[in-house]
């Protein structure tokens, strides 16, 4: 049927499974299940691609065909695609998660905050298990499992707060450490003090993903590249780091054995030693610039599939030393008001420490000038949504501090 | 069990994207969600997915594996609404709508402007509520909207935007859509000539949106009654007494025709205007059933996007005009900033301290507009700003998505213009 009525197509489909345990003032609030389940579909018709959304397949099939004769974006064909074999994204664990375990799991969390005298205001410990395929009419049919866990929490001591999470594809995560992390930085974090100096400033793997995810990770885009919405050009030089996108690294958050039109993902190093050597694509733009594709993703079940980095590994030279006379920050407020064409940011330090004592500052600056700053990395590595990252130290006057 | 109730949510939506003059990623939507909670023992067990209502409510029941101390104020009469537009936007053509996005695009260019991007949307959302006590609330509301921006290249890169976006149909796009895209591209030329913004703590007037943001970002979350209980608020324990200085009165009005509006929330609670604070004194936090019953306030601001759970959100927030007008502002000011525009902003109710991006500014100079500024930021203790606010006198809203917990829900925010001391900040 669905061949009369376009020239080629595609089928996306996902059932996710969630489970779920709120946490308010220290105490288990809720427990909650969710199931969601629908078809993306993508019709080609005279070159012109629709989309739909429906948890009906005939429905979304027909509309993604009538949306397709106003579209500019062309596309000849669907991807052949490729997989590829990725270690650690499911855990066949989540499929007997109980509310008793998830409960358990959420006092761990809270235990921490009771010894140290925290409020445990607000968390969450959630669980995900989804089974994802892809069906095209370029004769690419595959499906592939993903498991996926978060412990969240905001701690409040006196007029401080302070969050943390870890996510893992596993169960191997360290349920009291958040708790801990999160009352120790609420303590901490009290009564800050105006810092007046101009220091270096190092940010954590969290402060750094919330900067880099809404400036470098936009620019970097092929996308956003073709759009004239990147400052960014190849052989651009950005300091010396090294910044690879990583979508088969094991146990990765964002890793998948293909992307979500079904491409082959690849470890692709993106900034070589400060020097822009590729961007981030989907099939797409992989046609036009002549670069590998591999970076389609969907936000949302019912999202358009578009470019999105993976696992972002940041690597350069390692210190044991790099907090000493530095603006410690552990995360920050508005990171998503920077602007992602030019670079710029200034934001509100959340939870930053110098010398050993609370300080309340401003940071801002621009993130391509501060990457050409970079001092050194931590020892620690950790990963924070798409960043893979130790904290990085960057030197004085690459970020300013108000 | 206590209590249990099933919402139905079925969504339409249409989105165009017109990109450096072409339609890019067209898509259709359309979802049919249930969801469920249950109340036992004083604890919510909490399901949802496409199953028939006694499947959900016993996965539901059987999430419900604690006691816990959740109680609810009495549910609303319930009701029906269903809105009625001028122009529904299922009559309107493809082309049509197409035609008009790319009228739009010729007033954006400019030789400067290196990418333009147009996002038309709309959607219908038809809300259906039932509990176990027989409360029934439904209702079929209609949103349209663009999104206009552009990006222009010249020493240094800029973008511009703005939106229009309300609760109705495809009526709300006249002539002011076409003002608005010469606006986008005046400013945006502006934008690339404009100076680095100064730092530090200074007099700043902040436009009606700005002023919205502060008062949706800085204050709004700050009266949500689930931080009140989280004791994650700086205005737990507030209650009656003075927050602000005595010209500030701020308001939540869900019945107000801006994007915010809902005429039932979704608990099926009647929306109902909200006076939050009154010549300066909390006089009340925003609520669901359930922190309604344990710190004796009103429902009607549960909301929830599709159908996850209700959480307390805002809906049109907005602070009431004063008295000055612009001039007077500005002499008032003498020196500083004028911050117009918003890029966003957040907050952390807990400590109380904001942080918001402007879209461009003016240096002010002896009661004057001076030089433009970009990329320029404003943050600031909430509590702070208030007792040493001065107000203008016509007040404006800006339509926008609130993010809490992982839920976006449309909103606006408004207010007049505003001079406050606050510390400043941007690019380098």
């Amino acid at each position: 049927m669905m061949d009369k009525k376009c020239n080629a197509w595609e089928v996306f489909h996902r059932k996710t499974e969630k489970k779920s345990v709120l946490l308010e003032k220290g105490r288990v609030k809720n427990v909650s299940g969710e199931v969601e389940e629908g078809y993306a579909v993508r019709a080609i018709v005279n070159r012109k691609v629709g989309f739909a959304f429906s948890q009906d397949l005939e429905e979304a099939f027909e509309k993604a065909v009538k949306v397709a004769r106003i579209s500019g974006e062309e596309l000849k064909d669907f991807p052949e695609g490729g997989w590829t074999k990725v270690k650690g994204i499911y855990n066949r664990g989540f499929e007997d998660i109980t509310g008793e375990w998830l409960k358990e799991a959420a006092e761990r969390v809270t235990l921490p905050c009771i010894d140290m005298k925290v409020n445990a205001a607000f968390g969450s410990v959630e669980t995900e298990r989804s089974t994802t395929s892809i069906k095209n009419s370029s004769g690419f049919e595959m499906e592939r499992k993903e498991t996926f866990c978060l412990a969240f929490l905001e701690a409040v001591c006196d007029d401080s707060s302070a969050y943390e999470y870890i996510q893992s594809r596993g169960f191997d995560v360290d349920f009291e450490s958040v708790g801990m992390k999160a009352a120790q930085l609420a303590i901490q974090s009290r009564n800050p003090s105006k810092l007046e100096k101009s220091c270096s400033v190092v940010l954590s793997p969290l402060a750094l993903n919330q900067l880099l995810s809404h400036t470098l990770y936009q620019a970097i885009s092929a996308e956003n590249f073709l759009k004239g919405r990147s400052p960014l050009r190849l052989g651009d030089i950005l300091g010396e780091v090294t910044i690879l996108d990583d979508a088969t690294l094991d146990g990765g958050l964002n890793s998948i054995s293909f992307d979500d039109e079904g491409c082959k993902p690849a470890r692709k190093e993106v900034i070589h030693k400060g020097e822009l050597k590729t961007f981030i694509s989907d099939y797409r733009s992989s046609l036009t610039m002549g670069i590998k594709a591999g970076n389609s993703r969907r936000e949302e079940l019912t999202s358009y599939p578009s470019i999105m980095p993976s696992n972002v590994v940041i690597e350069y030279e390692r210190s044991s030393d790099i907090e000493s006379n530095a603006l410690l920050v552990h995360s920050v407020i508005g990171a998503h008001t920077a602007n992602p064409v030019s670079g710029d940011f200034s934001v509100e330090c959340m939870n930053a420490f110098y010398d050993g004592r609370a300080v309340k500052a401003m940071l801002y600056g621009n993130i391509y000038s501060a990457l050409k700053k970079v001092e050194c990395l931590g020892k620690d590595t950790k990963q924070v949504d798409f960043t893979v990252s130790p904290p990085v130290r960057f030197g004085e006057g690459a970020i300013h501090v108000v | 069990m206590e209590f249990y109730d099933v919402r139905k949510v079925e969504s339409s939506s249409l989105i165009l994207n017109l990109e450096n003059g072409k339609v890019e990623k067209p898509r259709y939507e359309h979802s049919y969600d249930k969801g469920f909670r249950v109340l036992k023992n004083g604890f919510w067990g909490i399901f949802s997915g496409n199953v028939p209502d006694c499947e959900g409510i016993e996965r539901a029941k059987a999430n419900a594996v604690e006691r816990g101390d959740v109680r609810l104020v009495k549910a609303g009469e319930g009701g029906r609404y269903i809105m009625k537009t001028k122009k529904s936007p299922s009559d309107v053509s493809l082309e049509e709508k197409v035609g008009l996005m790319r009228e739009i695009e010729k007033v954006l260019k400019a030789s400067y402007v290196v990418s333009t991007r147009i996002i038309y949307m709309e959607n219908v959302r038809r809300f259906n509520y039932t509990d176990c006590f027989g409360a029934e609330a439904y209702y079929e509301v209609t949103r349209c909207g663009l999104v206009i921006q552009a990006v222009g290249r010249d020493r240094v890169m800029q973008f511009y935007s703005r939106r229009v976006l309300k609760p109705a149909g495809y009526e709300i796009f006249g002539d002011n859509v076409f003002e608005i895209a010469s606006d986008v591209r005046i400013r945006l030329g502006e934008l690339l000539k404009a100076k680095l913004p100064p730092s530090g703590e200074m007099n700043v007037i902040m436009d009606p949106s700005l002023c919205g943001v502060f008062v949706h970002e800085a204050f709004g979350h700050a009266v949500e009654a689930d931080h009140v209980l989280q004791g994650a608020t700086i205005l737990a324990n507030r209650l009656g007494k003075r927050v602000a200085c005595e010209n500030v009165s701020i308001h939540d009005d869900p019945t107000l025709m801006e994007f915010g509006f809902y005429p039932f929330d979704d608990e099926g609670i009647k929306a109902e205007r909200r006076t939050i604070v009154e010549r300066g004194i909390l006089k009340s936090y925003l609520h669901s059933r359930e922190t309604a019953a344990k710190l004796d306030g009103s429902p009607g601001n549960a909301r929830a996007q599709d159908v996850a759970e209700p959480i307390v959100r805002m809906s049109n927030t907005y602070m009431d005009e004063g008295g000055l007008n612009f001039d007077e502002l500005l002499e008032e000011a003498k020196n500083g900033i004028f911050l117009a525009g918003s890029r966003g902003g957040e907050t952390n109710p807990a400590s109380g301290y904001f942080q918001f991006n402007a879209q461009y500014g003016y240096i002010i100079k002896n009661g004057e507009l001076a030089d433009p500024v970009r990329d320029v930021s404003l943050s600031g203790y909430t509590l702070s700003i208030l007792q040493n606010i001065k107000l203008g006198n016509r007040i404006e809203f800006d339509p926008g998505f609130c993010g809490k917990a992982g839920q976006l829900v449309p909103v606006a925010d408004g207010g007049p213009h505003a001079l406050v001391r606050a510390k400043v900040g941007g690019a380098t």
